[in-house]
């Protein structure tokens, strides 16, 4: 139908001539404007009209001439498209709970290409929404979505600049395709063994040599005398190529050949679970029945996934979930399930799949104090006692906000999971979730370069947060809560400086509350 | 056709239940029809309506008892019981609620049971009786037991131990067989942990805690038998924690398939998705298809 009305607008445009097919005149009579309809949301007419392009509210005018929609029988349509990771296991939940939310019946049909048709129904049987999900790759989605077969990408990572270039020359002048980016939820890079191996953490290097085959036999590393099984996810999977990025570049070595390659995730995790030599690289969300090994460095932190550290990005392989929106109006219902990701139902839906929310929590205070103990003994060269002191007493009185704030390739610009970490705490600054509390935002950096220069770059990354978060509370009331920044430089590493990722979790902005 | 009326409907028949009975047939087709006389037949209650209809366990037995007319001998069975429907609803362990059907002047007859949403068919036996471990899918449970002829009766059963459990339940019309498969704790097809109608357990293990369990419910006789598997598995069952891996194989191959997935959700409500599915085509090659996808994972919490 879509198609049909584009292909009669094309045709109007070419020919002035061709017969306008709607007519929209307010309650009151005085306005009339016509036109060929481009478009209708349930909610919103699209018309092209000598103005050119014009969008009325359905609510004001009424519709005369055969171009006019049926309101009552305005379905919302939405296609959904990318990676499986998110298509198969989350969207169907959310799609579920959303309906529930709204009383609406759920039909699920499944064609013989693994493509989903949601139809969540009214109580009178008539269709309110009808959502297509078609699980694919990430790389497959924004494909779809350049080429119009979606209106919602499922990704795992961010658009490449070549994809980013081939949205712009699509969609004009339309926001970039990182700027349509939402965050569903977060998830991770997880290493995975079975529960009777007997290691709990591995370095990254580690992890390098046994998935580059330099490591044949666990005894080679301390463990039982029984070669090393490899499992990984197809080649072609954002998670794969995720891991081959982080893991092996730099390395200058290939993979090991012999590696056991899965399709779903959570047969992976299963394959490890039952195979005490067995080692796979998967996703937090699907590790199941496996368990997740931290990662270790070889100054002695070592990052697990949890929670916490996904939601905080001091987990070095966090991976968000987005979506990414066509750059058109959506139907209503589309956008107010869009909206529903961010409430409290949604976020225990993300929770019981696994994966984790972007809902903003505040850490334990005895987190604060293993910190602390963990900054004494990290001390180095760029950190002295003052320093110790001045952090201890800002530590004492505040808790740390999950929200962390990193910068993409050490530059100042912010990563996109922490751009919508941005608009999260504005959100909850203008709910007046912090009134009569103050905000300190607080600056760190890497140990590389000088003790002056780190404090330096971390007291302007703090600042540029502070100037972000209150620009993007912009109804609040800034008055009732108190915005401040303080840095401290290279002082509380949360990571080992000896890797690019350790680094790169090391600088940071965080965000306290007193 | 009339299989995707008899699931599409439930919900509405249980509805309807609420507010008397009588319209039954409209929306589900009746079995085979009872062998006897109808002068044999138990006279049908007149009305019952909400809420004298949603009796308390126990209390049901006597409800629907024939009215006794002194001027001619009440109607017994073959083997001298007395005619009338009776219907006893207990709790039972494992969150479950045991039925007792009979109506000793109507062998052979279908009874079917909805709950929920969730409707399964089966036949009374010689004497008329009939008996179902039903897994209740809400507390209280109640379950409407639908006779040919518009009869029918609701009760309420309470489960308090609901909220122990984690329970899905498959429901489909018996055309095609379905079944559901839970894989516990990263079992394989066919390996310990892979609980399915091969290797169903019992309502024992998963009150042990040392697994899951599968009723299967519906005896698949008649026209368009109504057929429902429901897996149970306790919180806490899986040590450590993990995933219990759903899916549903298909008997079978060309045309559609249908069913529905009901579960109790935290706030006391049942989510139901309805599902439908192509099969293979019949070319001989392959005569069980399992959907990975269909029904959402177990996250089973450590304890």
């Amino acid at each position: 139908m879509r198609s049909l009305i584009a292909a009669l607008c094309l045709q109007a445009a070419v020919l002035p001539a061709a017969a306008q097919d709607v007519t929209l005149t307010s309650q009151d009579g005085a306005i009339e404007l016509s036109g060929s309809l481009l478009s209708f949301d349930g909610e919103f007419y699209r018309v092209d009209s000598i103005y050119g392009p014009l969008t009325v509210s359905a609510e004001g005018v009424r519709c005369e001439g055969p171009g006019c929609p049926d309101l009552d029988a305005f379905v919302a349509e939405a296609r959904f498209a990318g990676a499986s990771a998110i298509a198969e296991t989350l969207l169907p939940a959310l799609i579920e709970a959303f309906a529930y939310d709204r009383d609406l019946s759920v039909a699920l049909a499944v064609d013989e290409d693994g493509a989903s048709l949601y139809t969540l129904s009214r109580a009178d049987g008539s269709a309110a929404a009808r959502l297509t999900i078609r699980p694919a790759t990430t790389e497959a989605g924004f494909l779809a979505l350049l080429n119009s077969e979606a209106d919602i990408a499922l990704a795992l990572r961010e658009p490449l600049r070549m994809e980013e270039l081939a949205a712009r020359a699509a969609d004009g002048a339309a926001p970039s395709l990182i700027r349509r980016a939402r965050i569903i939820g977060l998830d991770a890079l997880v290493p995975v063994t079975s529960r009777a191996h007997p290691f709990r953490e591995i370095t990254p290097d580690t992890l390098a040599r046994l998935f580059t085959g330099e490591i044949a036999d666990w005894s080679e590393i301390g463990g039982p005398e029984a070669p090393v099984v490899l499992h990984m996810p197809l080649a072609e999977t954002g998670l794969a190529q995720a891991f081959t990025d982080e893991i092996l570049a730099g390395t200058g070595r290939e993979l090991a050949g012999g590696i056991v390659r899965h399709a779903d995730l959570r047969d992976l995790s299963d394959a490890v679970a039952r195979d005490p030599q067995a080692i796979g690289v998967t996703a937090y969300s699907s590790v199941g029945n496996a368990r997740a090994l931290a990662l270790s460095g070889d100054c002695g932190f070592a990052l697990g996934a949890d929670p916490d550290t996904l939601k905080s990005e001091d987990y070095p392989l966090t991976a968000p979930l987005y979506a990414f929106t066509a750059p058109r109006r959506l139907p209503r219902l589309v956008r107010e399930f869009l909206d529903f990701l961010e409430s409290p139902a949604a976020e225990r839906v993300i929770r019981r799949t696994g994966f984790v929310s972007q809902t903003i929590t505040e850490t334990p205070v005895e987190d604060q104090g293993r910190r602390l103990a963990n900054a004494i003994l990290a001390a180095g060269d760029g950190t002295v006692l003052a320093d110790l002191q001045r952090l201890a007493d800002r530590m004492e009185t505040s808790v740390r906000l999950s929200p962390t704030f990193r910068f993409s390739g050490g530059a100042t610009e912010l990563d996109t999971q922490s751009l919508s970490a941005v608009s999260r705490l504005a959100r909850a600054i203008e709910a007046g979730d912090f009134d009569g509390r103050t905000l300190i935002f607080v600056g760190f950096s890497d140990g590389a370069g000088t003790a002056a220069t780190n404090l330096r770059l971390s007291r302007n990354r703090a600042e540029a947060v502070r100037r972000a978060v209150m620009e993007a509370a912009a109804t609040a009331d800034l008055a009732r809560v108190d915005f401040r920044t303080a840095a401290f430089g290279e002082a509380l590493p949360i990571a080992c400086d000896d890797s690019e990722w350790g680094r790169a979790a090391n600088r940071r902005v965080e965000v306290w509350l007193e | 056709m009339a299989q995707t009326i008899g699931i599409g409907t439930t919900v509405a028949a249980v509805a309807l239940a609420a507010f008397g009975f009588g319209s039954f047939q409209d929306t589900a087709p009746d079995g085979p029809p009872p062998a006897m006389p109808a002068s044999l037949q138990a006279p049908a209650p007149a009305s019952l309506s909400a809420p004298e209809s949603i009796l308390p366990a126990r209390v049901a037995a006597t409800a629907l008892a024939p009215l006794p007319d002194l001027d001619r001998p009440a109607p017994v069975s073959r083997f001298g019981l007395a005619c009338g429907l009776s219907i006893e609803a207990e709790p039972r362990p494992a969150a479950s609620v045991a039925l007792r059907i009979a109506d000793p002047c109507r062998p052979e007859m279908r009874v079917e049971i909805a709950h929920e949403g969730l409707a399964v068919s089966v036949t009374t036996d010689l004497t008329g009786h009939a008996e179902l471990l039903l897994p209740a899918l809400a507390d209280p449970a109640e379950i409407a037991v639908r006779l040919p002829g518009g009869d029918g009766q609701l009760v309420r059963v309470p489960v308090p131990d609901l909220d122990e459990y984690d329970r899905v339940a498959l429901a489909w019309t018996g055309e095609t067989p379905l079944a559901l498969h839970a894989r516990e704790g990263g079992a394989d097809y066919g390996e310990a942990g892979h609980v399915w109608q091969g290797s169903p357990g019992a309502p024992s293990d998963a009150l042990r805690g040392s697994g899951g369990w599968l009723a299967r419910l519906g005896d698949g006789l008649g026209t368009a038998p109504l057929m429902a598997q429901i897996y149970t598995i306790q919180h806490g069952a899986l040590p450590g924690g993990g995933l219990v891996r759903l899916s549903v194989s298909a008997d079978g191959c060309g045309g559609p398939a249908e069913a529905a997935t009901l579960r109790p959700r935290p706030d006391g409500g049942v989510a139901r998705v309805d599902l439908s599915f192509a099969l293979p085509a019949c070319d001989g090659t392959a005569d069980r298809t399992v959907l990975q996808n269909l029904v959402g994972d177990l996250r089973i919490a450590a304890n």
